[in-house]
């Protein structure tokens, strides 16, 4: 299982996926022109953790969203990428959901509580000062 | 003829691609940043503005060959600010053939209250499929989740196969 590194466009967030840590970081902006394209590889790689769950450094996915806004579509993909690790939590993998946010930014928070809301998979959220 | 006290904020006419968002989205930002708005409010506004602008550009292409429509009834943005509130107006063509689906969308999210719209979101996020056009069927439901008004719109006649479809909602500061 190979790290996955994407750096910041306009458009598009900074992505690190790291099995070493057993984490996903996602921070930015998330628009993107081909949103289904775009979150298809961090599908791809999510869909590879049931099968090197014994391999990995950590039995604890630690999943980071530090986002400056999102539309629509990229919150749809958020929860289909969380469906697909809470499937696997079954297998024996914890999960911690971290969710930042502009401490002046109600609709980052409203945006993650609705998410964590729509899946029943409670989040952690923090604010930080920009 | 601008009322008093209302600022044209941001405004711009003409076909919506991909980089006329990111663009538009500068603007808005430049503006927000020299009027001191609160981020709050800014999100908000971003938001509203993305979704409308989004949802014009998935459907860009059955109205910008047609050079009678380019012209006469291109897409538009306005941003209005005044004393306590934004005014967001987004105009664009739609098929006449799709226009009725719209407006029960429109009439069915109007009708909710606000723990009916987040219950809609709920919904359409975990149960809604993408359309071809790529679109979560989400951006209207996003919209009302935002706005301080209801959904408000028109639908104009053009001409047998399009309607000019403004949408425009309300989101207060202050």
């Amino acid at each position: 299982m190979k790290r996955l590194i994407l750096s910041a466009t306009d458009y598009t967030p900074a992505i690190d996926l790291n099995p070493a840590n057993l984490s996903m970081h996602f921070t930015g902006v998330s628009r993107p022109e081909n949103v289904g394209l775009f979150y298809q590889q961090v599908i791809d790689w999510v869909e590879e953790i049931p099968y090197e769950l014994k391999e990995l450094g950590s039995s604890t996915l630690k999943i980071v969203f530090k986002l400056d806004y999102c539309n629509s579509a990229t919150q749809k993909y958020i929860l289909i990428i969380l469906e697909k690790i809470v499937e696997i939590k079954d297998q024996g993998l914890d999960l911690v959901v971290e969710w930042y946010y502009d401490q002046g930014d109600d609709k980052m928070l409203e945006d993650g509580e609705d998410i964590s809301d729509a899946i029943g998979l409670a989040f952690n959220f923090y604010p930080f000062e920009s | 003829m601008i009322k008093q006290g209302v600022e044209h904020f941001l405004h711009y006419k003409g076909p919506i691609l991909y980089d006329t968002i990111g663009q538009l989205i500068s603007d808005l930002k430049e503006r927000m940043f020299e009027a001191r708005i609160k981020q709050a409010v800014y999100k908000k506004v971003l938001m509203v503005m993305i979704e409308a602008l989004e949802n014009v550009f998935k459907y860009h292409e059955y109205f910008e060959k047609d050079k009678v429509l380019r012209k006469n009834f291109p897409p538009e943005i306005t941003i209005d600010k005044d004393k306590s509130c934004f005014r967001i107006t987004c105009s664009n063509p739609v098929l006449k053939k799709d226009s009725n689906e719209l407006k029960k969308r429109l009439d069915y999210i109007n009708s909710l209250d606000r723990a009916g719209v987040k219950e809609e979101y709920k919904n359409i996020i975990t149960n809604g499929q993408f359309s071809e056009k790529g679109g979560a069927g989400l951006g209207l439901i996003e919209m009302a989740k935002i706005s301080d008004s209801i959904l408000g719109y028109k639908l104009d006649p053009i001409n047998d196969k399009f309607e000019y479809y403004s949408l425009n909602l309300i989101i207060n500061y202050g």
